[in-house]
């Protein structure tokens, strides 16, 4: 498997980890488990972070081509 | 000794980032940006800090009550107050990291000694207004840090008394001296702002803000340890008890934890000798001497004729000592024949560094003691030799 593959399947991974903490945090705001809801928001955000760098690593966003080389 | 310290410090600071761009993008390097993350830290800490301060009781029967409901009644009050707490803990890591790396870089020397010494400032009031916010929850950690503060004031020669009194509104604990701890703690949060501009006035293209992948990071790891390991308070503070142990935080404490072992007046001297090094630093580090006489080649000059009026050196001089002001006449040569502008330096700002030369396409900067041509020749000598 490729670099391209791996940060791709890493993305993918990740959108759909986002999918589960957002849920969680409707989930924590229901039951007013607000540390639940929390944590849930926080790690939402690094998936977030972490979807960008990759999508940067895969050459989507950034810089345009003539200056990447 | 310390040259060569420092030259080792350079290289491994070098030797790190390489290995940093080859995990991030080269401009998301997080190193590149700890002034940034400071920013974005101290924002987060005055967002969270005014939602805390709705529900703060300044009294010494109402504080650590106030702090106990707002952590377990009111909805995301808790998680807020972990996330301050947090924030506060980042801040500080993340000036300690930008002062090495200046520090370790060289870019605190000449024209830098302004952001420097403001940056020092920011440190030192940046870690008295953690060590409030400890003060203000009030329990027993509080009282203990409040007495060994007051310990340290009393222990300055003259000033010390009046000091300790004007900072607790009496001459023991008393109800006044919450209300002062909380204006400590807002009023020279809000005054940083001021050290700030002061901090970047005279940097060009300072980058005061991380990329947003680092910003949606370091928030969520802010947000997330905030939710997982949830900030506490200690028992209730009861002033004539004496206490003998509470929680240490390392980024804001360590001082007070010294005091087990030396006098508080000691470990004050220590600190104050600490920060008076700091500020000293840009001005022991100067060599005499530099090496090829750089330092000494004389104030950029704009050669009128040449100047086209493009601005690249007005862009790349990081002392802002170039300006651009409207060309009273043409310039000579074909490319400056139709310049709407023409540069200017300002000799009280320019360091001489010749950066501005290395900028301009159409030889219209000059360094009068340091003429390309000279350059040319020592190289020529050098390499004949």
């Amino acid at each position: 498997m490729g670099k391209r593959s791996a940060y791709l399947l890493a993305v993918l991974a990740l959108s759909g980890s986002s999918l589960v903490l957002a849920a969680l945090i409707l989930f924590g705001e229901s039951a007013d488990n607000y540390n639940l809801g929390g944590a849930a928001l926080g790690a939402i955000l690094i998936a977030y972070g972490l979807i960008g760098l990759f999508l940067r690593k895969l050459g989507i966003t950034g810089p345009r081509g003539a200056e990447r080389s | 000794m310390y040259r060569r310290a420092l030259s080792w410090l350079l290289r491994q600071t070098l030797r790190l980032d390489v290995y940093i761009n080859k995990v991030y993008p080269t401009d998301w390097n997080p190193l590149y940006y700890t002034g940034g993350l400071t920013n974005l830290f101290l924002l987060v800490l005055v967002v969270s800090g005014i939602l805390l301060l709705f529900y703060y009781v300044a009294s010494l029967d109402g504080a650590f009550a106030s702090v106990a409901y707002l952590t377990e009644r009111v909805p995301y009050g808790g998680l807020f107050r972990g996330i301050h707490r947090y924030a506060a803990d980042a801040f500080i890591v993340a000036v300690l990291l930008h002062l090495f790396r200046n520090w370790f870089t060289d870019r605190y020397l000449f024209s830098r000694d302004g952001p420097w010494i403001s940056g020092m400032f920011l440190l030192i009031l940046g870690g008295f207004i953690g060590v409030n916010g400890y003060q203000l929850v009030w329990d027993q950690r509080a009282q203990a840090i409040t007495a060994i503060f007051v310990s340290m004031l009393y222990a300055i020669p003259l000033a010390g008394p009046p000091l300790a009194q004007l900072f607790l509104g009496g001459v023991g604990i008393n109800d006044a001296m919450l209300p002062r701890i909380l204006f400590l703690h807002v009023g020279l949060a809000s005054f940083l702002y001021v050290l700030l501009w002061w901090h970047y006035v005279r940097v060009r293209h300072p980058k005061i803000w991380p990329p947003a992948t680092w910003v949606l990071a370091t928030l969520g790891g802010i947000i997330l340890l905030a939710a997982v390991i949830p900030v506490t308070s200690g028992t209730p503070a009861q002033p004539g008890l004496k206490v003998f142990s509470y929680p240490l935080d390392v980024f804001f404490l360590l001082p007070f934890w010294l005091t087990n072992w030396l006098p508080a007046g000691i470990v004050f001297a220590a600190l104050a000798a600490l920060g008076v090094l700091g500020y000293v630093i840009p001005y022991v580090s100067r060599e005499s001497e530099p090496a090829m006489g750089v330092r000494h080649s004389g104030v950029a000059q704009v050669i009128d004729g040449n100047c086209t009026g493009c601005e690249l050196c007005y862009y790349d001089c990081p002392y802002d000592a170039i300006v651009m002001v409207p060309s009273p006449h043409a310039g000579l040569t074909k490319a400056a024949a139709n310049r709407k502008l023409l540069a200017a330096v300002m000799d009280s700002r320019c360091v001489e560094c010749g950066i501005c030369i290395g900028a301009c396409p159409f030889e219209a900067l000059e360094l009068p003691k340091f003429l390309e041509a000279d350059i040319k020749q020592h190289v020529a000598q050098v390499v004949t030799a």
